[in-house]
């Protein structure tokens, strides 16, 4: 049985290395997201099939009535949440779409193309300033969603536009079992890169491998200074040559496999792959790290905002909330949750809450004007 | 009257779309509010000619010559086979080789990340077989892209060159060995000239897709061989710079469509010789 739930978690973790990451960030991810979900992806999943039976806990709710359109990724929701919700508005119906709308621009385009596309939407920090200065996003009154108390400051001051559901940290890992060095900074990482040439494994995601790279030198990972970008640039062009590759999916196979021994990745990933093996050590640099969060938001131009705040208020019921992380096995950020959370997610040390690594962390931001400059100097390093 | 159905279609599922193209590559975009506007600008014309981008080009143009001069070669004998089968067994053989596109080019493209992996099944067989020894390193490299496009546009030479030789009447062959000439160069003289639109045409059809590829090199070559392809899909799916990536588009298809009327021309010559 526990097998099988883990199955369960591994099953969505894998399809999520294709999707989400890549979908938000990634220069190929991206792309490749969209086609992939085009390919098998999206589709109504208006109703789950199996209840928590903890959604009547907020008390009586006013009725609601009518759909709710969330833009979401793939089977990112607890396996029970929409049912539960059901439950107590039996008279409201929401449609996920997981289609695959792609990058921030491919959604602001969606939107502005048909401003009744979405009602909310799953979105990076990154992207969500983006919609702002498109005037898309709708102003949340969190009078109307007070389980946003669970949720800790630092959360939700890092995403004030919207809930915060979800965080990652982007450190490295490595196979202790092939590599005689016990690395715990960026500069070890760029170091053993020689040593360990062809083995070396980088992330497709501009924000996290530029921005991590930028830590290192010493400037900040979200930087719009053209020299400082340039500076990562030349960084990462001068180990390129050790690289094995530059991928957004599959990134621990390699790692799982031997075939590379120490590569940059997602914390989920890696929690993911030290359970096909063992020797696969994570590490987050002593530097800082790159971290991404997400949340949902809601679009002004919705005429069922009364429904999106009481979804959000719904999934911020530790009951639901611990539904989420159980079904998807992210990291969590809602400790309330904790006892209602599976303890390979809780006590995972990849995953847990650690209040010293996140000190460190460094959350991905928009970068404005910058963003041509940061696209330039990565299709510089991987045309280099 | 007959050719309303075919032309609306063409007007409104190639021209109409085309047209958009071109529109939005005389204008501009704001990448933090994702206005466009419309200046009629030349502009992302002109940041074309930037080395990043013609690199790009350049090498899109070398894999795609590389993969089809091997799609030729590969593809060529086994057209030509085919087409010495009984009707059956062709259709057959055909059908064969229609086969993998009944599944999703996606999940093909990336089947061969577990085949070309180190540990996978192509080191592991070349190692039964006693002809590989230690890593085989071919996954994520421009060879692994070389194997991909060869792979997924095989099919789409071999069609064109079994029609092409299909219908090369088997006696012409014959005559020119019953007149002295040996096998090669009855082959070079009668049957190759008479396959050549085949040939033409089965390179336009895999050169010109295999330039813009963007799927393969993304999956096997690891994010470290940029190609034209993966810089249109940067400027659309990541910074949202419509007008310049469909500027770029814009700039492979003119470039294609030269290629395409100078091959036109050449089968048209040809084809009056034979």
């Amino acid at each position: 049985m526990d097998y099988l739930k883990r199955r369960e978690v591994s099953q969505v973790l894998t399809r999520r290395e294709l999707f989400r990451r890549g979908a938000e960030v990634g220069v190929g991810g991206g792309a490749l997201a969209f086609l992939a979900a085009a390919c098998g992806g999206g589709g109504d999943t208006a109703g789950g099939t199996q209840a928590t039976g903890s959604g009547t806990s907020a008390g009586a709710p006013a009725a609601l009535s009518g759909r709710l359109d969330f833009l979401n990724y793939p089977n990112w929701i607890g396996e029970g949440e929409y049912a539960a919700f059901k439950k107590l508005h039996p008279d409201l119906t929401i449609k996920e779409d997981s289609s695959g709308a792609g990058s921030t621009s491919a959604i602001a385009t969606r939107i502005q193309a048909d401003p009744n596309a979405f009602d909310f939407l799953l979105l990076g920090k990154a992207g969500v300033p983006q919609l702002e200065a498109s005037d898309i996003l709708a102003d949340i009154d969190f009078a109307k969603v007070p389980n946003i108390k669970n949720i800790p400051d630092q959360f939700r001051e890092a995403y004030p536009w919207g809930i915060p559901t979800d965080y990652g940290k982007i450190g490295f890992a490595y196979r202790k079992d092939l590599v005689n060095e016990r690395p715990t900074t960026w500069k070890d990482f760029f170091d053993l890169a020689p040593k360990y040439s062809g083995k070396v494994i980088l992330l497709d995601v501009l924000e996290d491998t530029m921005g991590n790279t930028l830590i290192m030198l010493g400037h900040d990972g979200n930087t719009k200074v053209e020299s400082e970008i340039n500076e990562a640039r030349d960084a990462l062009i001068d180990i390129k040559p050790h690289v094995q590759a530059i991928i957004a999916t599959d990134v621990a196979k390699p790692l799982i496999n031997g075939g590379a021994v120490i590569g940059m990745d997602w914390d989920f990933d890696i929690a993911l792959a030290q359970q096909k093996q063992s020797n696969i050590e994570w590490v987050a640099p002593q530097e800082g790290l790159m971290a991404y969060i997400e949340g949902w938001v809601a679009v002004n131009t919705s005429d069922q905002l009364e429904a999106v705040h009481a979804f959000m208020n719904f999934h911020l019921q530790p009951e639901q909330y611990a539904d989420f992380v159980n079904t998807t096995g992210t990291a969590y950020l809602m400790p309330s949750a904790t006892p209602l959370i599976k303890k390979e997610i809780s006590k995972n040390p990849v995953l847990a809450f650690d209040e010293a690594t996140f000190d460190r962390v460094t959350f991905e931001a928009f970068k404005g004007e910058a963003l041509g400059t940061w696209t330039q100097a990565w299709n510089q390093v991987k045309s280099a | 009257m007959l050719i309303g159905p075919t032309a609306a279609w063409t007007l409104l599922f190639f021209l109409v779309p085309l047209g958009i193209m071109v529109v939005y590559s005389f204008g501009q975009r704001d990448v933090v509010t994702f206005k466009l506007y419309w200046g009629w600008t030349v502009q992302n014309y002109v940041d074309i000619v930037d080395s990043l981008y013609l690199n790009s080009i350049v090498r899109s143009l070398l894999l795609s010559l590389t993969a089809t001069g091997l799609c030729l070669v590969i593809g060529f004998p086994v057209a030509y086979y085919i087409s010495r089968q009984s009707r059956r067994r062709q259709n057959l053989l055909l059908l064969a080789i229609m086969v993998p596109f009944w599944t999703s080019f996606l999940v093909r493209t990336y089947a061969w990340v577990n085949l070309l992996a180190n540990q996978g099944l192509l080191q592991r067989l070349g190692e039964k077989l006693g002809v590989v020894s230690g890593a085989l390193d071919i996954l994520y490299t421009p060879t692994a892209i070389g194997i991909g496009l060869v792979y997924s546009y095989l099919p789409l030479m071999v069609f064109p060159l079994y029609v092409a030789l299909e219908r090369i009447d088997p006696a012409l062959p014959e005559a020119a060995r019953d007149l002295g000439a040996r096998r090669h160069r009855a082959f070079l003289r009668v049957t190759l000239p008479l396959a050549m639109p085949g040939v033409i045409a089965g390179c336009i059809i895999v050169g010109i897709p295999a330039t813009g590829e963007y799927v393969v090199p993304a999956i096997l070559g690891g994010g470290k061989t940029l190609m034209y392809g993966n810089v249109v899909a940067s400027q659309f799916f990541e910074v949202g710079n419509y007008p310049f990536g469909a500027a770029l588009a814009v700039s492979l298809m003119t470039l294609m469509t030269v290629v395409l009327l100078l091959s036109r021309r050449s089968t048209a010559r040809l084809e009056e010789v034979v």
